[in-house]
């Protein structure tokens, strides 16, 4: 069989479509849980029943979310032993603790009390119910904090070095991990952009009961809690995500210049691009529209500093292979002399730069005989795909400022109790249901592709971390997801819709 | 299949939850899953069909010395 895509893309694009699918279930997980706690909160404190029918009935739609993201998430894990066999060697010391402990903490501590919350309703006193249900929602976020640890980690690794004898990554400071700004950032920014997505769900369905006259006491007392809730959330979202972007200014430059399309660094502060046309094969952008000071005011928080662009980006990028063949040079004295101090000592001095020095093996099998063209081709390969990232953005963004918008109009409404009033409003909510995640795969489009070439941000490229498998074995798999999920998805749909249907009167007596 | 519509008084739970059918109905669910994971784990994610990554596979690909063949499968599925 003729293939076109080498099994590094095959395998990137098995893992980005299985990944982008699991995160279609993961944020409304998130924002219905911690709904279901404020709607059952509110039904101990006040014994009104409505409150427990809507804990009920949301989480009937949770627990069918709920499942489908335990069983794609899964396969993910599957993947970095089967497909990325070279990364999980290099790095699995590191990415692989906050895994586990995702797994030993977080999924257990979700799994056994979505149980009890599903089962419980007749077994557990009130409060002792509500616990279960803020367990649940507890559980879902850590779940989500040690997910983005290990995801953060990828994009800045800390708190690790590379062991020449061990040919590994290993962790020298847990804490460094822990607490990477980075993976901090990206948790906050995740979890809030989860809640506006469950409130964004609970909104638009509410919204159709009411356009429809069903159901209406669930769904204007929903649609209250869901105004309330989605206002502070989209607030936060946009909030948190200019902390993800400082994070990403100070850490991965190469992305954020490549999500403006800067090629040249600006004198200070630099001005943002609202709307243009990235030309990467010119290095340049078209009809550009630009806002200035915007830019250097959100990367840098300051007026004095640069935001570099990405022509300077590459140049250092190329210093950087330069010294990173230092560093290849030592390792490969090592693996032959384990005893030499001297290669051992220039290692430690160039090996933060040993990745740069790796992206020549796409360029020559012999890099120790790289030419300076080669050194600029490895330069120029760390600037990832320009148009994606600036559009991706662009769009994320655009839809987070919706989103604040639909959240007041509805806060104002449900709080003057005119929600009925307007129905164009009404309208608007129902058909705002994907948006939430248009708005969160962009922005793992945007994380994911903005970390390219590398797999490890600056310490291993994608392309070395495959593993060595034929082409035709991960298109099988990859047919065999595609297949598999798409069944998965029309049961998924089917389940919602069907529940979304028959409304709370699937708990209610005939 | 799930019926929606409970008669009065009665929660779908416990509808379905007598006890002869909940275990016989957990007792396939279990017997199934373990059936599934044994046969995932010897077909698909088994030794055999695991890549076996090693300091060496992993040195040699870095290094760029010519690359030893596949080192990770006894058998192709």
């Amino acid at each position: 069989m003729n293939i076109d895509m080498d099994v590094v893309q095959l395998s990137r694009l098995q893992f980005g479509l299985t990944a982008l699918y699991h995160f279609l279930f993961v944020p409304l997980t998130l924002g219905l849980a911690v709904l279901l706690g404020i709607m059952e909160s509110v039904y101990v404190m006040t014994g009104r029943e409505i409150w427990k029918q809507m804990t009920r009935f949301w989480g009937l739609l949770f627990g069918i979310n709920f499942a489908m993201g335990v069983a794609t998430g899964i396969t993910m894990e599957f993947q970095f032993g089967m497909n990325w066999a070279y990364y999980s060697h290099y790095v699995g010391d590191v990415f692989g603790a906050p895994l586990a402990i995702e797994g030993l903490m977080a999924f257990f501590l979700e799994a056994t009390f979505i149980g009890l919350f599903f089962f419980g309703w007749d077994r557990l006193s009130k409060q002792a119910h509500l616990a279960v249900t803020w367990l649940v929602a507890l559980g879902s976020n850590l779940s989500a904090l040690w997910i983005l640890i290990a995801n953060g980690w990828m994009q800045n690794p800390v708190g690790a070095r590379f062991n020449p004898d061990t040919m590994r990554m290993e962790v020298t400071d847990f804490m460094a991990v822990l607490f990477n700004p980075v993976a901090q950032a990206k948790f906050v920014h995740t979890v809030s952009a989860g809640y506006v997505t469950g409130a964004v769900f609970v909104l638009s369905i509410s919204a159709f009961y009411l356009l429809r006259g069903r159901h209406v006491e669930l769904a204007i007392r929903s649609m209250t809690v869901a105004a309330s809730f989605g206002l502070a959330s989209a607030l936060s979202v946009v909030v948190l995500g200019d902390e993800s972007g400082y994070t990403a200014g100070e850490n991965q430059k190469m992305k954020i210049a490549a999500i403006e399309s800067m090629w040249e660094t600006e004198p200070a502060p630099a001005s943002f691009t609202i709307f243009g046309l990235p030309n990467q094969a010119l290095h340049r952008t078209d009809y550009e529209l630009r806002v200035p000071w915007m830019l250097g005011l959100i990367a840098t928080r300051s007026i004095d500093k640069k935001v570099p662009g990405i022509n300077e980006l590459v140049a250092e990028a190329g210093q950087r292979v330069r010294s990173g063949l230092v560093a290849h040079a030592a390792l490969e004295t090592l693996r032959t002399d384990r005893a030499n101090t001297a290669a051992r000592t220039r290692l430690s001095e160039h090996g933060a730069d040993l990745g740069y020095a790796l992206l020549l093996r796409k360029i020559r099998p012999d890099i120790a005989n790289a030419a300076e063209a080669d050194v600029q081709a490895a330069a120029w390969s760390t600037v990832p795909a320009v148009s994606p990232l600036f559009w991706s953005f662009r769009i994320m963004v655009g839809l987070g400022f919706f989103f604040i918008a639909l959240f007041t109009l509805a806060f104002y409404l449900a709080s003057a109790r005119k929600l009925r009033a307007y129905p164009l409003f009404l309208k608007i909510a129902m058909c705002s249901l994907p948006l939430p995640w248009i708005a969160a795969e962009l922005g793992w489009i945007v994380a994911e592709v903005g970390r390219q070439p590398w797999v490890i941000d600056g310490v291993l490229p994608t392309f070395l971390a495959v593993s060595s498998l034929s082409a035709g074995n991960v298109l099988t798999t990859l047919i065999g997801f595609i297949g598999f999920y798409s069944a998965l998805l029309v049961v998924d749909i089917y389940l919602m819709i069907k529940t979304v249907r028959l409304g709370p009167d699937v708990f209610a007596p005939e | 299949m799930i019926q929606i519509k409970v008669p009065v008084g009665q929660s779908i739970e416990k509808r379905h939850m007598s006890k002869p059918k909940l275990l016989r109905d957990v007792v396939v669910v279990v017997v199934a899953k373990i059936v599934l994971v044994i046969a995932a784990g010897v077909f698909v994610f088994g030794p055999a069909e695991r890549p076996r990554i090693d300091s060496a596979s992993v040195a040699s690909r870095l290094i760029g010395q010519p690359d030893s063949p596949p080192p990770s499968r006894n058998r192709t599925p």
